[in-house]
């Protein structure tokens, strides 16, 4: 086990704290994590029986873990299946349980805390166990879960378990279903999982501001039959978009629709982690959003069906194609497709200025207005003044490193690849099929194209 | 014979009395007066222009110093050696040093002579005649020699005043031009800046991609500098005047200019404790009205005396009768306190007195509030400077700099952020102002004080 791995590990099992030791019944150990080997993690091993809470010793340990990735969904099992990009540096990733008188028990805890969204790029949010969104809660249809709702928030809160078939007084609306949870107050939810699919969940108190502030989670349910619709690699993500004005650090509620910073699972391009898959592969990707935006989602160099939505999954015969898909306001859009286009391949919101981050609103339209001479002048009095736009804004990416911008805030197009800056932000990531891949599903870098097969300077 | 005898005693009195009269009429005392109240260098260089030698080198000395750029004490210096007004001050030094040593003579003896011929016959005239000498003179010469000393020293006071006041005036006027010309060329940036904003707008426009309205909103904040400009110009040339006028400049010497910028504040302030004591004790006004009361007070004794018996006179008397017969005797000459006993002219002086008492106190009350109001501008135009030195400006810069990372990022326009650094040209105009208006209220202290410096705290700012 490597030492960035242990000090994940001790870093989540810190953040827990006596929520962790709360799950397990017993005090929360270290050490008990650093006898574990994170290889073996796809295997399930039988651990031995002295070790007290075996199962959530083993569940514990997988929230922080990036690599590796499970090669195979193993479905009505208690292992975690699907890969939630970028939990590797939280605690987020799968929620751990332990077995309670046969119910599966969760726990979450609501609190504030600060998430970089990219490296230096810090926002005061609000979210479960340390993570926005909130560890993915995996489960099995026929299951009986209870989840426990720690409020550590200034204000009232509720868990709305959106899309779950549940009884009445288990669906979170605060003030509808059931009281709100007030600050300091622990309750629990608890219902059997009659369906299996994508679904989420979120805060129906205050939802406005608790979602605008990073309040949300996926809810994925693995079919009984493990049989049904098998993939090799299955991600889940979550879209949200967020009002974190240059130079603040604290997402402004009060913003409708004016957003400017674009996330995917809480972090922007380029930070957002990379999709790596084996040529030939079945990839499921399972997308969420809870944002007041909608996301066409746009996947390169493939072709993707939709197999489900947060209402179940779509009958084989009426599943479409698609290379965007639409994810609306609150639902969740599961798509697979098979990685049979080795490379490098963009996948990203559409929107133009979702791919990208903040960008002002109130400036002037620089387009195709020359400024020589005027810049010299302008420079005179605003050092470093540098004349940008005439051509467009292309050039922002590679200027970025070069002047300073406010603080808290990532530059507006950022990146580089292997062949230049990147220009983009926001909701945006790669995936990287390869026909050879590491097992541990390590980033095999940048695609280098075959002679031949790249586009080529003509005049 | 009596009579050469009484002549030669009366020409002996008489060139006891009278001294020639000095021509530097006191004023080496002027000098000593004003050694300690105007900066090392300059003290030297107070001369009275009286068509001498020396003349000329102070006229080469006022050459010199316009040939450079002028610092403040050498634009004082040039008020001293040239301001004609200052020069026909010092004649009141040789007036009043003429009084004094006409205070010192006696009074000419009075000679008559009348003739009365026979109306019959050839007999020759008759001769009266008589020589009669004001003898209590010699009693109060002493008293109003005194009187027309404390006078002089009265106006040797008052002209060491006139020169502490026009090197005040003088630092004065200097620290509002270069004010003035510190002030305008931070307009002229603003116009600069005014400029490139309204360039980059015309670009704009001309590039299809803002409105006719935008350009002509920056074209009028342009137009507004220039206007502000223009006036900041105006205030350099009117203060320049007021500053050649001091140093009596006719127009032929004008190619001079001012040196440097200004001076940033001290490090010490005058303590505040001491202003009142220093002006009280130095001021040269005071000074002079002091003298005046001390001079009226001389003058008591002497009012009514001298109103009373100023007609009386001693002398010898003489007739040549028609037989050529001479009879001589002594003359005398009282007059009668019948209806004049001298209480009006001693009620007169008393009250002369008590009005100069009186004109005394008020000055010093006058003096000591000027002090109190002057400090008070000092201290509150450092507060002013240090905090537009050292939080707006600095401020003003890092909105500057702030706003230039926004516009790096694309999230500001640079229309804003020029607008930032207007506003911290404009915090140091303010910075410029209040630095002039410290330096003034200092002068105006040190003018109080008579041209001495006020002792400073030990601690930087003073209270406040
Ligand atoms: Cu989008």
């Amino acid at each position: 086990m490597s030492i960035w791995a242990r000090r994940q590990i001790l870093k989540s099992a810190a953040l827990l704290g006596g929520a962790g030791a709360l799950l397990r019944g017993t005090k929360a150990s270290a050490q008990d994590h650093s006898h574990m080997d994170m290889g073996s993690m796809t295997m399930a091993p039988k651990p031995a029986p002295a070790k007290p809470a075996p199962m959530a010793t083993r569940m514990k340990a997988a929230a922080p873990v990036t690599p590796p990735r499970p090669p195979r969904l193993v479905p009505g099992t208690d292992r975690p299946a699907t890969i939630t990009l970028n939990s590797g540096t939280l605690n987020g990733g799968t929620l751990p349980f332990v077995m309670k008188d046969g119910v599966k028990e969760f726990h979450l805890t609501a609190h504030e805390f600060e998430q970089e969204f990219a490296p230096g790029f810090k926002v005061k949010v609000w979210g479960y166990n340390g993570s926005t969104p909130g560890p993915t809660i995996e489960a099995v249809e026929g299951d009986r879960v209870r989840i426990l709702v720690t409020n550590r928030l200034p204000e009232a809160t509720s868990i709305h378990w959106h899309g779950i078939l549940l009884p009445s007084g288990m669906d979170g609306v605060a003030g509808l279903s059931a009281p709100p949870i007030p600050p300091g107050e622990t309750w629990a939810y608890e219902f059997t999982l009659r369906q299996h699919g994508t679904q989420m969940y979120h805060p129906h108190y205050d939802e406005m501001v608790q979602m605008a502030v990073g309040m949300m989670g996926m809810f994925v349910i693995h079919p009984k039959d493990a049989a049904i619709g098998p993939v090799d690699r299955d991600y889940t993500m979550m879209l949200h978009a967020w009002a974190i004005h240059p130079g603040t650090s604290r997402p402004d509620p009060a913003v409708m629709l004016e957003h400017d910073t674009w996330t995917i699972n809480g972090r922007v391009f380029p930070a957002v982690e990379h999709l790596v898959v084996k040529t030939g592969e079945r990839v499921r990707l399972r997308i969420g959003n809870v944002s007041m935006h909608e996301h066409p989602m746009h996947i390169h160099g493939h072709h993707m069906w939709v197999t489900g939505t947060d209402g179940g999954m779509i009958p084989e015969g009426a599943r479409w194609p698609e290379t965007t898909i639409q994810v609306p306001v609150g639902t969740t859009r599961t798509v697979e497709f098979v990685a049979d286009n080795p490379g490098d391949w963009a996948f990203h919101c559409h929107k133009g200025h979702h791919a990208m981050n903040t960008m002002g609103h109130d400036i002037p339209n620089f387009l195709g207005v020359d400024q020589r001479d005027v810049a010299r002048d302008m420079a005179k009095q605003l050092p470093g003044y540098m004349p940008m736009g005439e051509g467009g804004m292309g050039d922002m990416g590679a200027m970025a490193g070069m002047m300073p911008g406010p603080a808290n805030t990532p530059p507006m197009m950022t990146g580089t690849g292997p062949y230049g800056a990147l220009d983009m932000g926001g909701m945006v990531t790669v995936i990287k099929v390869r026909d050879e891949v590491a097992a541990d599903y390590r980033d095999p870098g940048w695609y280098k194209a075959p002679k031949g097969t790249m586009a080529w300077k003509v005049g | 014979m009596l009579v050469r005898t009484l002549a030669r005693v009366a020409l002996l009195a008489a060139v006891a009395g009278c001294a020639s009269v000095p021509p530097e009429a006191g004023f080496p005392d002027v000098q000593r007066q004003v050694a300690d109240r105007l900066p090392p260098p300059l003290a030297q260089r107070v001369a009275w222009k009286r068509g001498d030698a020396d003349d000329q080198a102070a006229a080469q000395a006022v050459k010199d110093l316009l040939s450079h750029p002028l610092t403040a004490d050498g634009a004082v210096q040039v008020a001293l050696l040239n301001n004609s007004g200052l020069q026909a001050t010092y004649e009141d030094l040789g007036v009043a040093q003429a009084d004094l040593v006409q205070a010192g003579l006696l009074r000419n003896p009075l000679l008559s002579l009348a003739t009365e011929f026979p109306t019959r016959g050839d007999g020759p005239p008759k001769l009266e005649f008589s020589v009669v000498a004001n003898f209590l003179d010699l009693l109060w010469i002493p008293a109003r020699r005194r009187v027309a000393a404390e006078r002089f020293e009265q106006v040797k006071l008052a002209t060491s005043a006139q020169i502490i006041d026009l090197a005040a005036d003088t630092r004065a006027a200097y620290i509002r031009h270069r004010a003035a010309l510190e002030n305008a060329r931070a307009q002229a940036q603003a116009t600069m800046a005014e400029q490139a904003a309204y360039d980059l707008m015309g670009r704009l426009a001309q590039a299809g991609n803002v409105s006719e309205r935008r350009l002509a909103t920056e074209q009028a904040a342009l137009e507004e500098a220039r206007v502000d400009q223009a006036e900041a110009e105006g205030e350099t040339v009117a203060t320049r005047e007021t500053l050649a006028r001091l140093m009596g400049l006719s127009g032929d010497e004008g190619a001079w200019s001012v040196d440097g910028t200004l001076p940033d504040l001290p490090p010490h302030e005058p303590d505040r404790a001491m202003v009142e004591t220093a002006v009280v004790t130095g001021n040269l006004s005071l000074a002079a009205s002091r003298r005046a009361v001390a001079a009226k007070a001389e003058s008591l004794g002497l009012a009514g005396a001298d109103s009373l018996w100023s007609e009386s006179a001693l002398g010898v008397g003489g007739e040549r009768e028609t037989d050529r017969s001479l009879v001589l005797g002594p003359a005398f000459q009282l007059p009668l306190p019948l209806f004049d006993q001298g209480q009006p002219a001693a009620a007169k002086a008393v009250a002369e007195y008590r009005q100069e008492a009186r004109r005394v106190m008020q000055t010093a009350v006058d003096l000591r509030s000027q002090a109190r109001e002057a400090y008070d501008r000092l201290a509150r135009a450092r507060d002013l400077a240090t905090r537009y030195h050292d939080t707006v400006i600095p401020l003003q810069e890092r909105l500057v700099r702030l706003g230039m990372a926004e516009y790096n990022f694309m999230l500001t326009s640079p229309f804003e952020v020029m607008a930032a650094r207007q506003a911290r040209i404009t915090a140091y105009r303010r910075y410029i102002a209040a630095v002039r208006d410290y330096w003034l209220a200092d002068g105006d202290l040190i003018r109080l004080a008579g041209g001495r410096q006020i002792p400073t705290t030990t601690q930087p700012g003073g209270p406040s």
